[in-house]
């Protein structure tokens, strides 16, 4: 009987130590360092190291987009190999969860603390520099380089939080043969717009390739499309939503469906545009079926690869924003991702190391060229081999632009904005109502957006 | 120690563990989630309490009830449509024949390989240029040719029509199992009463499936309502929001568009509906099997 108690006993405990275990911060403590400030305390401690530079430990970085392309592969690679230099002994241990469920995984990492000690994110540095998640990077070297136009991406409350990765600027790529091939010049309105897809669809081909079973495709063309007809109407168009000046059922968004509209109804969109996802689009485009893509800086490499893997006859690709009816033009600058140190990190020092060797030019410099992004980082000056990224930041030079409207929106509206959107793309006519449905989630949820900085 | 004090000791011992993991992961979480369906809460910041506003809104959100709609129909549509034809299914592979083997396998396939491929593999027959279209144009039916999936007026019925292709095979394993269990003397004894196919079916057959049709029905209706899976993968509720069930609709307002606390009140809204229509479905089912 007493056995079988103690048995019992120990079994609890194992229980209780398992339990516990789960709980645990995972962050490897450097094995001969002198810590300080070791345990942390709610989310006010931040434990630091300040150990010697031949300490042998484990740093982890969380990341949802190192992939098998080869410039992110050679990312991975410069930036073991330049914190080498700095910390022979220590290992990189990339957590890397491809996709969407990466942004929830993190959420609940550092909900448990068992977050990895640097991260990226996407538009997240105010809400988790709001709750105490990030430490202070203000006193880094390269805090002081950053361009002011991305201070929302990498600053809350004017202390610097995050490194972003790169600016970059999506738009409408084209097909440089079909439009000398047919005469059509880079159009400058919407109603040259509009002439250019009337002269490629009598070609035979299809004017705009688009890939909206993925979401987030229909939803970029949206906010693109949207940043001149917003900004025309009010230089300061998000804040004003956001303010209720103005409204997501007003004038700008009904224009913007309004052309939507007529480009399905004319047959400028290819017709399985709804149930294709985005590679599919480029493969239409790279192909030569179709003369104009909406997409991000990543598109010529797109275009390369295809050309290489998939026997399409290579083409010069250009570049072109959207416009309104009187020609107006504003980019929306985005920032994909952002690099921040982990508040609760027990290798406080070996982190913002971590960033610095990331944010150095061997490092940043060919992430940035590979993405077909602008330093985000000033005075970087970098060669671009493909002509069409030059194209695109020849065009980013000439026009004007900002940060998106939809950074004052909260995710409920640009949800039910991108639904009405694909509603739209699926051959149904604009019903006013579904933008007072958008309008009404952005009123209910309004407490929910943390003001990007100005 | 007294032993009745021992035993009562060594079942603690016993309970403890379960009853840890239980409060820990089931309890706690569900009881905490009551709380947080009455608060703004984006998962990151501290939840702030808004009274009713969630449950309120549940009723104005457009989306919400499409995706109500959606998820009766496609419960209705199991109970009236794929039950039938899963009975129907289950009596002819109950019977003598050279492939039967072959065609249960056939049936039941759709269960036992994974949702993301047989939604892959229909989504490859459904687009634009896929099998289907292709199959229509030779027949000379142009007008039917469509985007199956990225067209409104048809998305929510593809899909219909894909839950219950996926469920059909199950139901009538159910079904046969059933079928298997009813001795053979009530239909021999039946025969010599002068009673004919249908009403052997309907005197004999159905009574007798009666515990197999309730554990159909409530399968299907919580299988129905709790649909998830198939428009997750092949539309994400589009386009617009015509093939949103109220699972989807929930998991979004979650985890896309950070709204916790009013996904929670969903989810507590359609939990008690769940519990509701179960329990009426089980209550009427019972008394049909008493009656019987």
């Amino acid at each position: 009987m007493k056995r079988k108690r103690t048995l019992l006993v120990l079994a609890s405990l194992l229980l209780v130590a398992l339990i516990s275990a789960c709980g645990a911060n995972q962050s490897n403590e450097p094995k001969n360092a002198n810590a300080t400030g070791t345990t942390s305390e709610g989310s006010k401690a931040t434990p630091e190291s300040s150990g010697g530079k031949d300490e042998s430990f484990t740093i982890r970085i969380g990341t949802w987009f190192i992939d098998d392309r080869p410039f992110m592969q050679e990312f991975k690679t410069n930036v073991e190999k330049s914190y080498k230099q700095k910390y022979p002994n220590a290992t990189i241990q990339w957590d890397i969860t491809l996709g969407d469920a990466y942004a929830d995984k993190l959420k609940a990492e550092l909900a448990s603390d068992t977050a990895p000690d640097v991260f990226f994110h996407q538009g997240k540095t105010a809400v988790f520099g709001e709750v105490g998640y990030l430490s202070d990077l203000s006193g880094e070297a390269w805090g002081a380089k950053l361009n002011p136009g991305t201070k929302s991406a990498y600053s809350y409350k004017d202390t610097v939080y995050a490194l972003p990765m790169g600016i970059a600027s999506s738009g409408i790529w084209y097909n440089k043969n079909i439009f000398a091939d047919l005469g059509i010049e880079v159009p400058k309105s919407w109603a040259e717009m509009e002439s250019a897809f009337e002269k490629i669809q009598s070609a035979g081909i299809t004017p705009v390739a688009a890939g909206f079973k993925d979401a987030w495709t229909a939803s970029m063309t949206f906010n693109l499309w949207m940043q001149p007809h917003g900004y025309e109407s009010s230089p300061t168009y998000g804040k004003d939503l956001y303010e209720g000046k103005k409204r997501l059922d007003g004038p700008e968004v009904q224009a913007v469906m309004m052309h939507l509209q007529e480009m399905v109804e004319k047959g400028y969109l290819n017709k399985n545009a709804l149930s294709i996802d985005w590679p599919q689009s480029a493969d239409l485009f790279t192909s030569g079926k179709a003369a104009m893509i909406a997409q991000g800086p990543w598109m010529p490499g797109t275009a390369q690869e295809n050309f290489q893997t998939k026997g399409h006859t290579a083409f010069e690709l250009g570049y072109l924003p959207f416009r309104t009816e009187k020609g107006y033009a504003k980019l929306s600058l985005g920032i994909d991702q952002s690099l921040s140190v982990n508040a609760k990190t027990k290798l406080l020092q070996q982190a913002k190391d971590l960033v610095a060797v990331i944010a150095s030019p061997e490092v940043y410099g060919p992430f940035n060229v590979g993405s077909g992004t602008v330093p985000g980082i000033q005075g970087m000056q970098l060669e671009y081999p493909n002509a069409a990224l030059n194209d695109l930041l020849k065009v980013v030079d000439e026009t004007e632009s900002g940060i998106g409207y939809e950074a004052y929106l909260p995710a409920s509206a640009m949800t039910s904005l991108t639904e009405t959107f694909t509603k739209v793309a699926s051959g149904i006519k604009l019903d006013v109502k579904d933008l007072t449905e958008a309008q009404k989630k952005l009123e209910k949820d309004i407490g929910t957006v943390i003001l990007p900085a100005e | 120690m007294k032993a009745s004090t021992r035993e009562w000791w060594a079942g603690f011992w016993f309970i403890l563990p379960a009853t840890v993991l239980f409060s820990a992961f089931v309890f706690y979480p569900f009881v905490s989630s009551i709380y947080y369906s009455f608060t703004e809460w984006d998962s990151i910041r501290p939840a702030k309490f808004i009274g009713w506003d969630n449950y309120a809104f549940l009723l104005e959100d457009s989306k919400m009830l499409q995706a109500a709609k959606n998820t009766i129909l496609i419960t209705i549509f199991g109970i009236v449509v794929q039950n039938p034809l899963s009975l129907l299914l289950a009596i002819l592979l109950n019977r003598s024949f050279r492939t039967k083997i072959l065609l249960r396998v056939a049936f039941y396939l759709p269960v036992v390989v994974s949702l993301v491929v047989t939604s892959i593999v229909w989504g490859h027959i459904l687009q634009y240029e896929g099998l289907l279209n292709g199959f229509l144009e030779r027949m000379g039916l142009h007008s039917w040719v469509r985007d199956w999936l990225g067209d409104t007026r048809s998305v929510f019925p593809t899909i219909i029509a894909l839950t219950q292709w996926q469920g059909l095979g199950y139901c009538a394993v159910i079904y046969l199992a059933g079928l298997q269990t009813i001795p053979q003397d009530l239909y021999e004894a039946a025969k010599m009463d002068g009673a004919k196919a249908f009403n052997r079916f309907r005197h004999v057959t159905l009574p007798m499936l009666m515990p197999a049709t309730t554990i159909v029905v409530f399968m299907t209706i919580v299988g129905g309502l709790k649909m998830f899976d198939i428009p997750y993968i092949m539309t994400g509720g589009g386009p617009g929001s015509a093939s949103y069930t109220l699972t989807l609709a929930i998991y979004n307002a979650a985890f896309r568009e950070n709204t916790y606390g009013y996904a929670i009140s969903g989810g507590i809204v359609l939990m008690i509906f769940i519990m509701i229509v179960t329990l009426i479905q089980l209550k009427i089912m019972r008394r049909k099997e008493v009656e019987i």
